[in-house]
């Protein structure tokens, strides 16, 4: 591509169906930040549950969103290889193994989330509180609902093997 | 146009220009006939209702004065700025694009398209149709404006401080844009000191700019000595302090020391504790003071 080319590029519409409507209470994106602890105490499941959700609140493109299923299947799949490949009986180095997992995991979707994250927080007015929801609820959801479904996987597993 | 009509937009343009929005607002209402086929005067009009945030009379109102003149890029501006702001970025595209294909070598028309192209997540082309503005003119102070927003988007802090503080020595010392990103810069290294005084040197410019005073207040409540225990969570940010205290009490339980770790883990719950609740209950208490 020459640079006549380039520079006619550059005047091509990027922006069509794309809308950055004000988001209300409750449809509005949670911290980044938040989504750790969710991360530590559910798992890469519940952690990747999350991220998804907010990404679709952040407006980020499918192509970019469906990396985080991907993020949070492939976190439980390394978290049972581990466990079978320890072969540990210890509930705790279970739960070790699974909190690594969902670490792993949420520094992948911090990143993949982070320029969203930081254009939304860009170009919206008002200060934290009013830009970003309380991840209280939905975080509990999902850290209890999912991290007991990705013990269960695991406990299957382990038993099966 | 007749002499009053001309005394009107002249008098708009002034309050426009001492941030009187409404008063402009009145003085164009008086204004009808003949003299609303002049695309100046819609300009005006459009200009005091994105000051006055009514993005979508704005929006209504740049569209009657492009049906006036369809060439005007005031006007096409002021429309993708309201379109923009309502969160059609379709439609503000297409309104910067029409005056980029007026004038396709102005810099603030550069930068304000690339501004929305990041709005839109396309931060990529953004970056290179800034690059085009500062190819046109690398001292526009748009152009400086767009690359420390560009820069902040990214992430980028560091880049976003340099140009911050090239905006403040080149053009202007007390530029609140250039401050509120030495104060972010300033607040993501902890050193909320000097963040609070770019904050407030910021809301000093403009007191009627309320989220640059919130920035302030919130700045200052931030150095209060009640915010002192959880600077390291603020520092560093809650997952790499989390890892960080794991990865200690590990240390001390794999090496037997147990009391060590007893106080360590039990001081560090109680700052978690602290944290999730003393510092939405101080910025409460806080704010109410006279900032």
């Amino acid at each position: 591509m020459n640079e006549q080319d380039a520079r006619d590029d550059l005047f091509q519409p990027s922006l069509r169906g794309v809308a950055r409507k004000p988001r209300e209470e409750g449809n509005r994106p949670w911290r980044l930040g938040s989504q750790f602890y969710v991360a530590f105490f559910g798992g890469p499941l519940a952690v990747a549950a999350i991220a998804w959700f907010n990404a679709e609140r952040l407006g980020m493109p499918s192509s970019a969103r469906r990396w985080i299923p991907a993020i949070g299947v492939a976190g439980l799949v390394a978290s049972v290889v581990a466990a079978v490949a320890i072969d540990t009986d210890l509930g705790g180095a279970q739960r070790l193994i699974v909190r690594i997992a969902g670490v792993a995991a949420f520094g992948l979707l911090y990143l993949l989330q982070r320029a969203p994250d930081r254009v939304y927080h860009a170009f919206n007015e008002g200060d934290e509180d009013e830009l970003y929801d309380s991840l209280w609820g939905p975080g509990l959801a999902a850290t209890f609902g999912l991290g007991i479904l990705q013990a269960i996987i695991l406990a299957a597993v382990l038993g099966a093997a | 146009m007749r002499t009053n009509a001309e005394t009107a937009v002249a008098l708009a343009s002034h309050y426009l220009d001492v941030d009187q929005p409404q008063r402009a607002l009145d003085v164009l209402d008086g204004i009808d006939g003949p003299d609303l086929d002049d695309a100046y005067l819609w300009a005006l009009r459009t200009q005091a209702l994105v000051d006055l945030k009514q993005f979508a009379q704005a929006a209504a109102t740049a569209r009657n004065g492009l049906s006036v003149d369809a060439e005007s890029i005031t006007v096409l501006d002021l429309l993708a700025i309201a379109e923009a702001e309502l969160g059609e970025l379709e439609a503000a595209e297409t309104a910067i694009l029409q005056a980029l294909e007026l004038e396709p070598e102005h810099p603030v028309l550069l930068c304000r398209y690339a501004l929305l192209l990041a709005r839109g997540g396309e931060l990529g082309k953004a970056t290179r149709v800034c690059a085009e503005a500062e190819r046109i003119d690398p001292d526009d102070e748009a152009v400086i404006r767009c690359r420390i927003a560009l820069a902040y988007v990214r992430g980028d802090n560091k880049a976003a401080a340099r140009e911050s503080r090239r905006l403040l020595a080149e053009l202007d010392p007390d530029d609140p844009v250039g401050h509120t990103m030495l104060g972010v810069q300033a607040a993501s290294r902890g050193s909320f000191r000097s963040a609070s005084r770019h904050f407030d040197t910021a809301a000093r410019y403009d007191l009627g700019d309320e989220q640059a005073v919130d920035l302030a207040r919130r700045g200052r409540i931030h150095t209060h000595p009640l915010f002192w225990p959880i600077l390291p969570f603020e520092r560093f940010g809650p997952a790499a302090s989390w890892l960080g205290a794991v990865a200690i009490m590990g240390l001390l339980a794999a090496t037997g020391q147990d009391l060590l770790f007893a106080i360590f883990a039990g001081t560090y719950v109680l700052l978690c504790i602290y944290s999730w609740v003393v510092p939405p209950l101080a910025r409460r208490w806080l704010s109410r003071e006279r900032w």
